[in-house]
Parts: C-alpha cells; sequence; structure tokens
C-alpha cells in the first residue's frame, strides 16, 4: 500500500522542480515579455546620468537604514582617463559622510562616518553607485538577452557581468529607463526611475529589502 | 618711472603682508579674549544670513548653501537652509532637530558624547563663543588688518575636526567668517573644509521660543 503513495509523492516533486525551472529561467520582471535573443550594448545608452568628465554634479541624498533617516548632498565626478568615480557625500550642514572612489577594480574608501561604517552598508553602496553611476563609461559593453513586451512599448535587459546580475526596464514609447533590480542576496535592489513631464530626470529611487534601507536621489540644479 | 611704481606696488604688498595674520599673544591677546567674551555674554539673541562653502580636494566646485541662521542665549540655534534644498537643524538643550520634505528626525544628545560634543562646537562657532571652547581647544588669535583671525584646535586629536578658524569684525567683534577644516584623510592630498560667511546680522531682535521648539 505504500508503493503508489511514493509514487505520486515522487510524481508530485519531480513536477514542481520542473515547474520551478521553468520558471526560474525567465526573471520574473521580465514576465509576459517574449524572448528577443542576445545583442552587445553599451550601458551608457541605458542611463538617464549625464555627466561631463572631470565636473561634478550634485543631488540631494535621503537615505532611510532600518528607520534612521539621513539627508545629504551627494556629489559625483568621473574621469574617464582612470574610468573611475569620485563619489563624496556631505551633511547638509558640511560634514563628509562618505568619500569613495569607484574603480574597476573595487572602491577605494578615504572616508566613512561612524553610522555608516557596516561592510554590507559599504558593499550596497558601491553596488547602487556602480549601477547608478559607474556602469556609464562608454567602454563598458556588455552581452544582454533582450526582452520585448508584444506591442514593443516596454524592453528588457538582462546583465550578468563581474559585477552582477542586472535586469533592465525601458519605456520605449518615452524613451526612457524605467527600472533596474539586482538580485544579490544580501544586497538585492530595485530602482526605479521617475521623470517630469519633459522627460528629465526628476528621481530615482533605491530600495534594498533584505538590508530595509530605502535611499532617494535627486538631481540638484547647478 | 615704471620702476618706481614696481617697487612702491612691492613695497605696499610686503607691508600688507607684514600685517595680514600677526599672532597675538600675552596681555594682549588677553585684552582680546576679554572683550569678545564681554561682547558674547551681551548677545541674547542673534539672527544672521549665512553662505555655506564645502570645500571638497580635487573636485571641480564647492557645494554651496545659503539659508539664515537664529540663535537665542542657552544653547538654541536653528539653521534654515534656503539652497541647495530647504532643509531644518534646531539645536535646543541636548534636543536636536532635523526635518526636510515633511519628514523630521529628533535625536537626544545627552545619550551620545560625539553629537554633545558637535552641538556646544555648533552653539559656540556660530556666535563666536569663545569661551565656550576654551576647555577642550587651544585658541590662538592674529591681527589681521580690520578683524581678528582666531585658530581653535583641538586639544586631544579627533577624527573628525583638524581646525575651527573664525574672524571677528575689530569694530563690534562680531562673527563675519568661520571656517572648519576636516582632519586630512590617508590617500587624500590636503584637507577638506566648509566655510560659513555671515551678513545681515542682527543682535537682540526678538525671537520667540517656538522657533527652537523640538517636537
Amino acid at each position: 500500500m505504500k508503493q503508489p503513495h511514493c509514487r505520486h509523492l515522487l510524481l508530485l516533486l519531480i513536477t514542481c522542480a520542473i515547474t520551478a525551472v521553468i520558471s526560474g529561467c525567465t526573471p520574473k520582471i521580465f514576465r509576459g515579455m517574449g524572448k528577443e535573443g542576445e545583442q552587445q550594448i553599451t550601458v551608457f545608452h541605458l542611463h538617464p546620468f549625464t555627466m561631463k568628465d572631470g565636473e561634478a554634479s550634485n543631488y540631494s541624498l535621503d537615505i532611510d537604514i532600518r528607520g534612521n533617516a539621513m539627508s545629504g548632498i551627494l556629489s559625483v565626478q568621473p574621469d574617464s582617463s582612470k574610468e573611475s568615480m569620485r563619489i563624496i557625500c556631505n551633511s547638509v550642514f558640511g560634514f563628509t559622510l562618505f568619500d569613495f572612489d569607484l574603480t574597476p577594480k573595487g572602491l577605494i574608501i578615504y572616508d566613512c562616518a561612524d553610522q555608516m561604517r557596516n561592510r554590507h552598508l559599504i558593499r550596497m553602496l558601491e553596488k547602487d553607485f556602480r549601477i547608478l553611476f559607474f556602469q556609464n563609461f562608454e567602454s563598458q559593453t556588455f552581452t544582454s538577452k533582450v526582452y520585448a513586451q508584444a506591442d514593443k512599448r516596454a524592453k528588457g535587459y538582462r546583465i550578468k557581468n563581474k559585477y552582477g546580475d542586472f535586469r533592465y526596464i525601458t519605456d520605449e514609447t518615452a524613451g526612457v529607463l524605467k527600472m533596474i533590480e539586482s538580485d544579490a542576496k544580501i544586497t538585492q535592489s530595485d530602482i526605479t526611475f521617475q521623470y517630469t513631464a519633459d522627460k528629465h530626470l526628476d528621481n530615482v529611487v533605491i530600495n534594498h529589502p533584505v538590508l530595509r534601507v530605502k535611499a532617494a536621489i535627486s538631481r540638484l540644479s547647478d | 618711472m615704471k620702476k618706481a611704481i614696481i617697487l612702491l606696488s612691492i613695497l605696499w604688498g610686503m607691508s600688507n603682508a607684514a600685517l595680514a595674520q600677526k599672532p597675538i599673544t600675552g596681555s594682549e591677546a588677553t585684552k582680546i579674549e576679554t572683550e569678545i567674551e564681554q561682547q558674547t555674554s551681551q548677545i541674547l539673541t542673534l539672527e544672521n544670513k549665512f553662505k555655506q562653502e564645502k570645500h571638497m580636494n580635487g573636485m571641480s566646485k564647492n557645494l554651496v548653501s545659503t539659508g539664515t541662521m537664529r540663535y537665542k542665549k542657552n544653547g538654541k540655534v536653528r539653521l534654515d537652509y534656503v539652497t541647495p534644498f530647504k532643509y531644518e537643524l534646531t539645536v535646543n538643550g541636548d534636543k536636536v532637530k532635523m526635518a526636510t520634505n515633511g519628514k523630521k528626525n529628533i535625536y537626544n544628545a545627552s545619550s551620545n558624547p560625539g553629537m554633545q560634543e558637535m552641538q556646544k562646537m555648533l552653539s559656540a562657532s556660530m556666535t563666536g563663543d569663545i569661551a565656550a571652547l576654551k576647555s577642550k581647544y587651544t585658541i590662538s588669535y592674529f591681527d589681521n588688518g580690520s578683524t581678528y583671525l582666531i585658530k581653535i584646535k583641538p586639544i586631544k586629536p579627533n577624527k573628525m575636526i583638524q581646525e575651527i578658524e573664525m574672524e571677528l569684525n575689530k569694530s563690534d567683534k562680531m562673527l563675519i567668517r568661520m571656517r572648519l577644516t576636516e582632519v586630512a584623510k590617508a590617500g587624500k592630498t590636503g584637507n577638506d573644509y566648509t566655510e560659513y560667511t555671515f551678513s545681515d546680522t542682527k543682535k537682540n531682535t526678538t525671537i520667540d521660543d517656538s522657533v527652537f521648539a523640538i517636537e
């Protein structure tokens, strides 16, 4: 009497496993989109931040770390000769919250306030800045899996590189980037982009559900 | 004739250089310190406009902010930033409030010695209250022409501040400029600093306590 019961259980387990594998192949963010093969792209065209080499751009940064909120000003300055980004965050009062140099080889930390000095938090910041700013150099070319909605109003790009597994969603009608998702266990994140009526980037909202950190970045006028 | 003009210009420059930042020591320094303390003790309230510039080594431009500052005797300070965005920083006794975009955070500085120290330094440096800083800082005075330059260094080295520089008008001993220089970081050349310049200063006007309410 036990044998048929075991056989049914095995069948159920195999069915579940197959379903999991099939559903796991296409990330949830691309559900409803068809595959359109692979393409070599420079991430540059997927980024709404425009920056001039050697010139600092300033952003307001509101960050909530597990209920503790902080506000500051983020200054970002690319150096294409070194393919690096200088990223400094100051409190509104002027004190340095953190001071980094983001390079192809990693993050150089010149300064970090005590309340930010946490290994996971710094890794999280590095990854976010790499997604938002660093993967912006034209020399960075990646192989991307491409997905698209049937009506072509939205497209998806999946890029896997040494920095992680990143999924981009673009609004093809508006010609803007809508969302970036990265899936890396502790530092997993989703980033949404909000635009003004005339398609200028207004606000970037970053959510890290595992670390329970939320951040919002807005460009400050010069 | 040209040579004479050049020579006169050099001599004029040298004489200015000799006057600039001339150290003041001994009884002269004590006299100035007493005058400043007397002036500060007479301040019940203070309000002014400020411009804040953060200089970061290696970056193409300074970060500039502007706003208004209000002070009331016994540790009440409020900074209202207008640019680059609206932000309020209020210190009232042991409490600190930071508010922007409809969100506020209130901290109790009494549970955080580091924050308590920052709070005292903020109140003292925004008003030129040298006496409040004497116990933990060394103070040096300089004659800077029409102003006094006061250099304040922590007695015990700390992680954040290397030096505070205050510039006061000789005529009324009011603070016109303050520079906070951060400790130099490993791997970086030079020191980052934040400089405040003050204008439209009004002394002893009526400022209601509700301005500094933290709730």
